[in-house]
């Protein structure tokens, strides 16, 4: 199963990149444009393996739960 | 290499005698013309004597010159009465009776009138040649346009030769102010075409838009206007249309009279009316020629109809496929009992069907005419009704196919309605995989790209697209024409608002 | 960037409105039913009031820097370090709420009408067609909603209008005291904040004396839908509004035609598909069109892809399916206000002191005097 996403999206990444690479006029696009491609292809396969990994909600909820009050519900 | 070195020497030499230009000597002008035009057993070379005058020489191509013409009042007179010793142009000139006559200086100017049917004259001693403005070959008669007809309306239809369209046109514009600038495209080809506008109505910005394109063109040749088109468009990539091309000066000339500018091709009688939006195309000239509030429900109809021939095979997937529930119940009921021996999905069922009705259809065009309709009525019954007793397909995928056919009839423009009809295929395979979902998401790239698409720097889906209420009366609706008061503001620049006098309205009394 | 595209107030308020309103409609209500209860209907009323301060925000930003969006007038006014940071935190923000849109799509989708398909295939295909609208730019984003915008109406008509006789007036109002629906306000600024994505809109648009007026329009049309939405949810299923997840798709259920056109929960779905499609072309844009400034590069355009496949990380990352965790407790809503209102607002108060005006003076000169003051200040700086 996660064998299948991780081919997944490395074709995706490496086709997205074969594509636009080309394109692009200049050098710190390119540069820019790189790096984004293998971050993302790393946080990708990082979540894909590890489906527990801890994410933006995590952060956000234990940065900002101690200031939130409890508020009663209906 | 050998054959390299032979192809590249004959193109030197035709370049090296094309740019010779036209010497005194009559003898030498003959032989470079006979050489260029060896081969070429249609030319043909008449020397003689002016009576009483110089050497001349005639050249002219049989068959599209008018040789009737040419003997009464250029050889006749020559022959005949002479030019009384004179050795100079003006004598030759005041004796034949041709009223067009231009000069030629240069051997390629000498062979491209040649071969526009004009014929030659040169004189011995003369380094200046002239040609007499009288093609003429056999062309079809006027007839009523095969793909566009009407109830009401002209029954004139363009034909290939673009002089006689011209003609067509200015009958109908029988002002000065109706413009023609002719350009000549194509190396071998040399295509006349000609832009039509007319000055104080037309954007200048857009004549000259078009005239630059049509300069960029340096092609072997164009064949058909639509070769043309491919050049000029906005978005080559794009399935639909960004010219609209029709056989009818009426069109045309409603167009030039919107403001629009209209390109025609010598040898093809489609003539190009540019800018078009998408509701343009979904216009038929009939509309304007029936009574309003019935162009009005026409207009309706073919909206609603349009989408059905895009839609209905897709709609029919995906409820099938994924959104059973929304079908009532005794209709499911009797599809599902037709559909109960059919071994394929409900995609590929419909896939298989249109395919085989657009094989049809591309087949029926090939047939002979006697036999081509009823063929094609005759064949696509059986083959459907074999496909369901053969319970390869059910019978309510052919009711689907037929409709979705006979919708996509309806639709004014050929270009768009084949456009349309390409587009159901991958909308097809979007529903398949992903029922109505997939539906909505094709059509909004669909929408996206029509968005992003203009013609000529007008926005494909105005005047939905930037709003321009005033513009309503003539898409949406059919306004009576007393009401359609202002010309549509294509483009940025001029916008000579009025086409009817104000306080002309029919509404108003007294 | 690249000349100026030209877009109007109008089609921006437009954009803003549907954009929100598709999720809201859809989610909200659980949201508002658990905090206030039977008074959800009042909450959108408490809520608009951060609508409108985040988008008068906005406006005042771009007013003292005209042309520019957030991303870029954060270093002019922070300083390098501080500005790229605050920045970095407003980009994290947008990529994190188009993120989840994404996700709280393709779980509706994927709950009620496709329960077979993997849901990151259906994100899949709604990114790709976003970011081809992307793609062609910021006029194509607001021309979309402008020929979309009469199908919502026409939902809307189709399912209130036979659910008319069915409305009864909501009572008791009140009944535990004003707390429950402002907590419930609060908890709508998950709607309400994501106006400030204008910011990415404002220096495009042609008319700017108008925008102000419009732009409020947009989250009042919001407030005025949602309280109307929760009226009828509330008269209809009572108490049990809080039970359900999605209550608008339950009313539709309720709505037969004839007892032909059932089921048209379908129509529904393929109307908010569109109204979800154009949500997330509007944070997709600016999430493209920041990072690229972020990075200061020439064009957004070689970003999309990329962004395209960090929006689908961020719909798949750390978001369990059981738990809809956004609407349990105010974290969520806080961390929306924070960097939708909070964050701006900061903004400007340090641009105003930047600027040599107190917010006292601001206060007591009208906004029409102010930008030829900023117009000085900014000349003989």
């Amino acid at each position: 199963m996660s064998i299948r996403w991780i081919v997944l999206i490395t074709l995706a990444a490496a086709f997205i990149f074969v594509l636009e690479w080309r394109r692009i006029p200049d050098r710190p696009t390119k540069a820019a444009f790189t790096f984004l491609i293998l971050a993302v292809w790393a946080m990708s396969i990082a979540v894909s393996i590890h489906s527990d990994l801890p994410g933006p909600d995590t952060l956000i909820k234990t940065v900002l739960e101690p200031f939130i009050p409890n508020v009663p519900h209906q | 290499m050998n054959d390299n070195k032979g192809l590249e020497s004959i193109l030197q030499m035709q370049r090296e005698l094309l740019a010779r230009p036209i010497s005194t000597s009559l003898r030498s002008n003959t032989d470079v013309l006979r050489q260029l035009f060896e081969n070429a057993s249609d030319v043909v070379f008449h020397e003689f004597t002016i009576r009483n005058g110089p050497l001349a020489l005639l050249v002219y191509i049989d068959g599209i010159t008018d040789t009737k013409e040419l003997e009464r009042h250029v050889l006749a007179p020559l022959k005949t009465d002479g030019t009384d010793g004179e050795l100079g142009w003006e004598a030759v000139i005041q004796r034949i009776s041709v009223s067009s006559s231009q000069s030629v200086r240069t051997i390629q100017k000498a062979a491209d009138e040649l071969g526009a049917g004009n014929p030659l004259l040169l004189l011995e001693g003369q380094a200046v040649g002239a040609f007499f403005a009288i093609p003429f070959w056999q062309m079809r008669a006027i007839e009523e346009p095969q793909a566009e007809t009407v109830v009401r309306g002209p029954r004139e239809g363009f034909i290939e030769t673009l002089h006689v369209n011209l003609s067509m046109i200015r009958r109908r514009l029988q002002t000065p102010a109706f413009k023609l600038k002719k350009l000549s495209i194509g190396r071998y080809t040399k295509t006349t075409c000609a832009i039509a506008y007319i000055e104080g109505v037309t954007d200048p910005n857009l004549v000259e838009e078009m005239e630059r394109r049509l300069k960029d063109i340096d092609v072997d040749g164009i064949v058909d206007s639509n070769h043309i088109e491919e050049w000029i468009e906005d978005n080559p990539l794009s399935l639909f249309p960004q010219l609209q091309a029709t056989e009818r000066p009426d069109v045309v000339v409603s167009s030039l009279l919107e403001g629009r500018i209209a390109l025609l091709v010598n040898g093809s009688p489609f003539s190009l009316i540019a800018p078009v939006t998408l509701l343009t195309l979904m216009q038929s000239s009939e509309d304007y020629y029936e009574r309003s509030f019935v162009a009005t429900g026409i207009r309706w109809l073919r909206l609603l109809i349009s989408f059905i021939a895009i839609l209905m095979p897709s709609i029919y997937v995906a409820v099938l496929s994924f959104h059973q529930e929304m079908i009532p119940t005794a209709l499911l009921l009797t599809i599902s009992k037709s559909r109960e021996q059919i071994p394929f999905p409900a995609l590929f069922e419909a896939l298989l069907m249109e395919v085989t009705f657009e094989a049809l259809r591309e087949a029926g065009i090939r047939l002979p005419k006697q036999v081509g309709s009823a063929v094609s009525i005759v064949g696509a019954l059986v083959i459907g009704q074999a496909a369901i007793s053969a319970g390869i397909v059910s019978s309510p995928m052919i009711m689907v196919v037929a409709i979705t056919g006979v919708a996509s009839f309806l639709i004014p423009n050929y270009q768009l309605g084949l456009a349309i009809r390409l587009i159901r295929f991958p909308i097809m395979f979007c529903a398949g995989l992903l029922g109505l979902y997939g539906i909505v998401l094709a059509g909004v790239f669909i929408v996206v790209h029509m968005l992003s698409l203009r013609s000529f720097g007008v926005p494909y889906l105005s005047p939905l697209s930037p709003i321009q209420f005033e513009q309503f009366k003539d898409t949406l609706v059919r306004a009576p024409s007393w009401a359609l008061n202002k010309r549509p503001h294509l483009t940025g620049s001029i916008w000579n608002k009025l086409r009817v006098r104000p306080h002309h309205s029919r509404l108003k009394k007294g | 960037m690249e000349k100026k595209s030209r877009i109007s107030a109008a089609q921006l308020c437009l954009l803003m409105y549907l954009a929100s309103s598709g999720t809201g409609l859809m989610s909200s209500p659980s949201v508002a039913a658990s905090f206030a209860g039977l008074d959800m209907w009042i909450a959108p009323f408490w809520g608009l009031i951060g609508g409108i301060a985040c988008l008068w925000i906005m406006i005042q930003l771009h007013r003292l820097y005209p042309g520019q969006n957030l991303i870029q007038y954060a270093e002019a006014i922070l300083g390098r370090i501080a500005g790229k940071a605050i920045s970095f935190l407003f980009l994290f923000f947008v990529l994190f709420t188009t993120g989840y849109v994404i996700r709280q799509m393709t779980d509706f989708l994927s709950n009620s009408f496709f329960p077979r398909t993997p849901p990151l295939f259906l994100g899949v295909c709604i990114v790709f067609v976003c970011a081809a609208a992307v793609n062609s730019g910021i006029e194509v984003i607001c021309r979309l909603p402008v020929l979309f915008f009469p199908f919502p109406i026409l939902m809307m008509v189709v399912i209130f209008v036979p659910l008319f006789p069915d409305l009864k007036p909501v009572l008791p109002i009140f009944e535990h005291g004003i707390l429950p629906s402002f907590w419930g306000g609060c908890a709508l600024q998950l709607w309400y904040a994501v106006f400030c994505f204008a910011t990415f809109y404002i220096p495009n648009v042609h008319n700017q004396d108008k925008l102000m007026r419009w732009s409020m329009l947009s989250p009042i049309l919001l407030c005025l839908l949602l309280a109307a939405t929760n009226w009828s949810i509330t008269s209809i299923l009572g108490d049990a509004a809080s039970m359900y997840h999605y209550p608008f798709l339950v009313i539709t259920r309720f709505v037969s035609f004839s007892e032909f056109f059932e089921h048209l929960e379908s129509i529904v779905m393929m109307i908010w598909v569109v109204a979800f499609a154009l949500r997330i072309m509007y944070g997709y844009y600016c999430a493209a069109v920041g990072l690229a400034q972020w990075l200061k590069l020439p064009d957004y355009r070689p970003l999309i892809w990329p962004v395209g496949m960090l929006l689908l990380l961020m719909s798949v990352w750390d978001i369990k399916t059981t738990q809809f965790a956004q609407f349990d407790s105010l974290v969520f809503p806080a961390f929306y206000a924070l960097c939708g209102i909070g964050l701006p607002f900061l903004l400007l108060v340090a641009a105003w002191v930047r600027k040599g005006m107190t917010p006292a003076s601001q206060h007591k000169t009208s906004n029409a005097s102010a930008s030829p003051q900023t117009q000085q200040a900014e000349q003989t700086k």
